[in-house]
């Protein structure tokens, strides 16, 4: 007589996977997702898709509004500014230096502040109490008036804008990774894998880092929303990317003196800058809320 | 609950000692030379070698950090270079301009945030919840400076309801002893006190609101997801099978519970508010400390940087250390935690 | 009878679509009776309990022929109504007491919100006195000397065993008709367990409340228990008085169960296999049709793909095709 089969075995989707099945399920962060990858797109390909150069002007279409509007050109689609320059292709270069450049400055530091922050749980040195106190201080001094430090010591400019935030982020990297590490260190599971004589470095990349990469994903996407803010924000303040640069934030700040007369050329690069930060933020915020659900199954 | 009064202050004054380690060494990393970066005076300036002898720079580093402490004491912060205006008193009158438009921005963000969080919680997943999210979240994703013109050219310029800058009407020469503008009207006693109140408030409403707008929309996130978490906790249940109403579990149990992980969240609130502050006040030429910094570093005027950076600094230690206290005062079962640490 | 619950069925939505999660399980309680329900982990017991207190989300669909306590219908009631009746004539104790208790507030204050208003006359100050002295007389009634200390101690600085106190304290406030108590000394040590059930014994001889005792484990139940129901993955398989039902069990499943028991155990021999079920409790997508425990049980037979109907015998009800045990 076959036995019935008692053991019901289904393969259960890895933790990784049913974030993503939990993410999959919200229908505005999967747009968000899709404006990301256009953004990365765009920033990767844009000078292909525009007709003109940044910085090129036309005397005979100065301040002219977008195409759709009466006084509007088909060659300018979202109009131009009191220079004569494209909006749409200065908003296009722009995703260079306000999306790509912080995306690369956070993967760096991520990858920067990851590694020290392992090493420093994996060897346990100062009274960590007090470290913690300290970088808890750290955490809570405003990126962006760090940011300002440093850009008081070297000047201001677009690379130092840069330099200045990827140091600022390291030690928020550095500070969750280490936490994250701290946390995990005490459960079950990974005494039982010291128990079974496991290296350091396979404690760390195979015990921990599946563990904890949930949170440095959440840590990433936060990095990334403050990084373009701040960018953007020492553009603003013509402390960041100087004139004529097509950074957002920096074109918000060129256009306050026309602001009154043409008012999309301040409205394009800031709406430019809030669908990319709405667009980071919906994401992370997503993720968190997939990886709490699962955290609480 | 004193072992751990004693340890904050403690570690507050080492990291104060820190703070001034570095706006110290600042002088030196700054181009030009250290004394005239610590004071402000030139070295054409006859009073130069005086200045040099009594930060004591005849004599080592200890000797001058040891100096410039009691210069700081003393209320000797250096002049500015632009100007030559003492920087220690200009600082506290733009130390107590911004710090007003903080507090009310925090007040204005404080009771609608936890109402629209709280709000949220209740009917989680429900559309009620996803419209408040979607509303924190793309409202927290504007960037500031973008908003705050926008609502200069739309509220100031095209309706003209508001100033477009600046915290009073000149003509009212209200003289800056606290910075506060409230206060200071107070202090004055103009003529015509009703106005200067009117014409102060009207300045104020649009930087503040602008200010509000992005702690409010954390506010409502950090809320609602502490308040979900708190629902689902099993004291909650035992409070219903007391026979207790859901207004009195959440008013007694949920909500206490959940404003304690919004306090522990909420350092990140005030940091966002004081970045906020800094680009708001140029935006809206609000004599305050940002407004003053983010000059500085742009014309180099380096005692005024080091002053403004020891004063925010301070500030935002101050605080971390009054939130840590507050939230092992208010809260008992942290204390255990922070002793039995292992 | 004092609490009568009939066909209690209770749905949940999960990925494969709507499961019976509690299939029409029957309960009934009659006045001073200790009833304990056993039933392994997932099998709906606890369900059962938050069904009856109404603590259960929109996310379960309760449906019942009754729920009827003292004749009044618990399911239909306001919310209102049902504050009436929770935490005054049906009060509930719970598993891992601690996390039920406020780490913010003093065990004082939690033990006052037990005492209702309407039980306390006069001006403010009047009433907070009765109140102070009806939290006091509550902490001695279960057996704690010192309330001035423990009055003013936090959650966390209590033993577990302590917590269960302050938990029943509370829940005895009003002399409940009902007290339902969920696994209430599960993850205790066994001298603080026996005397946690000392003190529910003697509440229960002093005010002759009924008792819904929860219970995973058939070797650990309170001894003063009168009558058991087992409950396996969300079916009711017996129910009978505790000493016969013991003794000699009706279903395959309470046989098994008493199999693994310690005491049957003992007299096994190593190397013999274990006389248990084989398998696993099935998952709630894989449940399987008609009787539950089907698959795993050693009589199964063609029938037992249909739900057995519930068969009384004398005071004993079983819901099974091929009960044993059975002589006459």
């Amino acid at each position: 007589m076959p036995r019935p089969n008692l053991y019901y075995e289904e393969r259960m989707p890895s933790p990784l996977q049913r974030v993503w099945l939990e993410f999959r399920r919200n229908a505005f962060a999967i747009g968000a997702l899709y404006i990301l990858i256009f953004i990365v797109f765009i920033s990767l390909f844009g000078p292909l898709l525009t007709p003109y150069g940044p910085n090129q002007q036309f005397i005979d279409a100065i301040s002219l509004p977008p195409a759709w509007s009466v006084n509007g050109d088909v060659r300018f689609l979202l109009g131009t500014d009191e220079l004569g320059r494209d909006m749409i292709t200065r908003l296009i270069y722009g995703a260079r230096y306000s999306f790509a450049l912080p995306l690369l400055v956070v993967i760096i530091s991520a990858l920067i502040g990851v590694t020290l922050g392992a090493i420093a749980a994996m060897t346990v040195g100062v009274k960590s109490s007090t470290l913690k106190h300290l970088l808890d201080v750290l955490m809570s001094i405003p990126s962006l008036l760090l940011a300002l430090v440093i850009i008081a010591l070297t000047g201001p400019g677009l690379g130092n804008a840069l330099l200045a935030i990827g140091l600022v982020m390291i030690p928020q990297f550095l500070h969750v990774t280490r936490n994250a590490i701290h946390d995990e260190r005490r459960k079950p599971y990974v005494t039982a894998s010291r128990l079974n004589g496991v290296s350091d470095y396979y404690l760390l990349t195979m015990v921990f880092f599946p563990n904890i990469v949930r949170v440095l994903v959440i840590q990433f996407t936060i990095g990334l929303s403050v990084a373009i803010f701040d960018i953007a924000a020492l553009g603003f303040l013509r402390l960041g990317a100087q004139a004529p640069t097509p950074e957002w934030g920096s074109m918000l700040a060129q256009s306050l003196e026309v602001a009154y007369v043409t008012p999309w050329v301040m409205a394009l690069p800031g709406l430019a800058l809030f669908i990319t930060l709405v667009s980071v933020n919906l994401v992370g915020e997503t993720l968190r809320q997939a990886i709490q659900k699962q955290l609480e199954q | 609950m004193t072992r751990y009064l004693l340890r904050q202050i403690t570690l507050l004054f080492f990291t104060l000692l820190a703070l001034s380690l570095f706006t110290f060494c600042l002088s030196y990393w700054f181009a030009g030379s250290a004394v005239t970066n610590s004071s402000g005076i030139f070295p054409d300036d006859p009073s130069y070698a005086t200045i040099a002898t009594a930060r004591g720079f005849d004599g080592g580093y200890f000797g001058q950090y040891i100096a410039y402490l009691r210069h700081l004491f003393a209320g000797d912060w250096g002049r500015s270079l632009l100007d030559g205006a003492p920087v220690f008193e200009q600082l506290i009158v733009r130390f107590g301009a911004s710090l007003e438009i903080m507090l009310l921005a925090l007040l204005v963000a404080w009771f609608p945030g936890v109402a629209f969080g709280v709000l949220a919680a209740l009917k989680p997943g429900r559309s009620v919840d996803n419209t408040i999210l979607g509303m924190s979240i793309s409202g927290y994703s504007i960037p500031v400076f973008w908003f705050a013109q926008l609502a200069i050219l739309l509220v100031a310029v095209q309706w003209g309801l508001t100033p477009i800058a600046g915290q009073i009407n000149p003509l009212f020469d209200i003289p800056a002893v606290t910075g506060s503008i409230l206060i200071d009207i107070a202090l004055a006693q103009p003529a015509n006190p009703q106005a200067a109140y009117y014409s102060a408030f009207m300045h104020m409403i649009l930087p503040v609101t602008v200010l509000a707008i992005m702690p409010m929309m954390l506010l409502i996130r950090l809320t609602r997801n502490s308040m979900l978490d708190v629902l689902n906790k099993n004291y909650i249940v035992s409070s219903y099978a007391k026979g207790m109403s859901t207004r009195r579990v959440l008013w007694s149990h949920a909500l206490p519970n959940a404003m304690q992980q919004v306090i522990r969240q909420l350092s990140n609130l005030i940091s966002l508010l004081i970045a906020n502050t800094f680009i708001l006040e140029v935006i809206f030429s609000w004599p305050g400390i940002g407004n003053w910094l983010v000059r500085s570093i742009y014309e180099r005027d380096y005692p005024v940087i080091q002053g403004g950076l020891l004063i925010i600094g301070s500030l935002i230690l101050v605080t971390h250390v009054l939130l840590n206290l507050f939230h092992a005062w208010r809260y008992p079962q942290v204390r255990k935690d922070l002793y039995a640490a292992p | 009878m004092l609490l009568d619950i009939r066909n209690l069925t209770i749905r949940t939505k999960t990925n494969i679509g709507t499961v019976n999660v509690l299939d029409k399980v029957n309960l009934q309680i009659h006045e001073g009776e200790i009833h304990t329900l056993v039933g392994e982990s997932g099998s709906g017991k606890s369900l059962i309990a938050r069904a009856i207190m109404g603590f259960l989300s929109e996310r379960w669909d309760v449906t019942a022929d009754r729920v009827w306590f003292e004749g009044k219908d618990l399911l239909s009631l306001s919310a209102a109504e049902r504050r009436d009746i929770i935490g005054v004539d049906i009060a509930m104790i719970f598993q891992d007491a601690k996390s039920y208790l406020d780490p913010n507030l003093t065990i004082g204050e939690q033990l006052s919100e037990a005492v209702l208003d309407r039980d306390l006359d006069g001006s403010w100050w009047q009433r907070s006195k009765q109140r102070k002295e009806r939290v006091i007389s509550l902490l001695h009634r279960v057996g704690i000397k010192n309330h001035k200390a423990m009055m003013q101690s936090y959650a966390h600085e209590l033993s577990e065993g302590a917590a269960q106190k302050i938990m029943i304290a509370s829940a005895i406030a009003h002399r409940p008709k009902l007290l339902i108590a969920d696994e209430p000394t599960s993850t205790m040590e066994p001298a603080t367990r026996q005397q946690i059930y000392r003190l529910l014994a003697q509440f229960h001889a002093r005010y002759g409340m009924s008792m819904l005792m929860i219970s995973q484990d058939l070797g650990a139940i309170m001894p003063q228990t009168e009558r058991i129901s087992m409950i396996y993955s969300g079916q009711l398989m017996e129910t009978g008085p505790a000493e016969p039902l013991l003794q000699k069990p009706y279903h395959p499943y309470t046989e098994a169960l008493l199999n693994t028991s310690l005491y049957r155990q003992a007299e096994s021999q190593p190397r013999t296999k274990l006389p248990t079920l084989p398998g696993v409790e099935p998952t709630l997508q894989h449940l399987p049709i008609g009787c539950r425990l089907g698959p795993r049980c050693p009589y199964a037979k063609p029938e037992c793909i249909k739900t057995p109907k519930t068969l009384k015998l004398r005071d004993r009800m079983y819901a099974c095709h091929h009960p044993v045990n059975l002589e006459d």
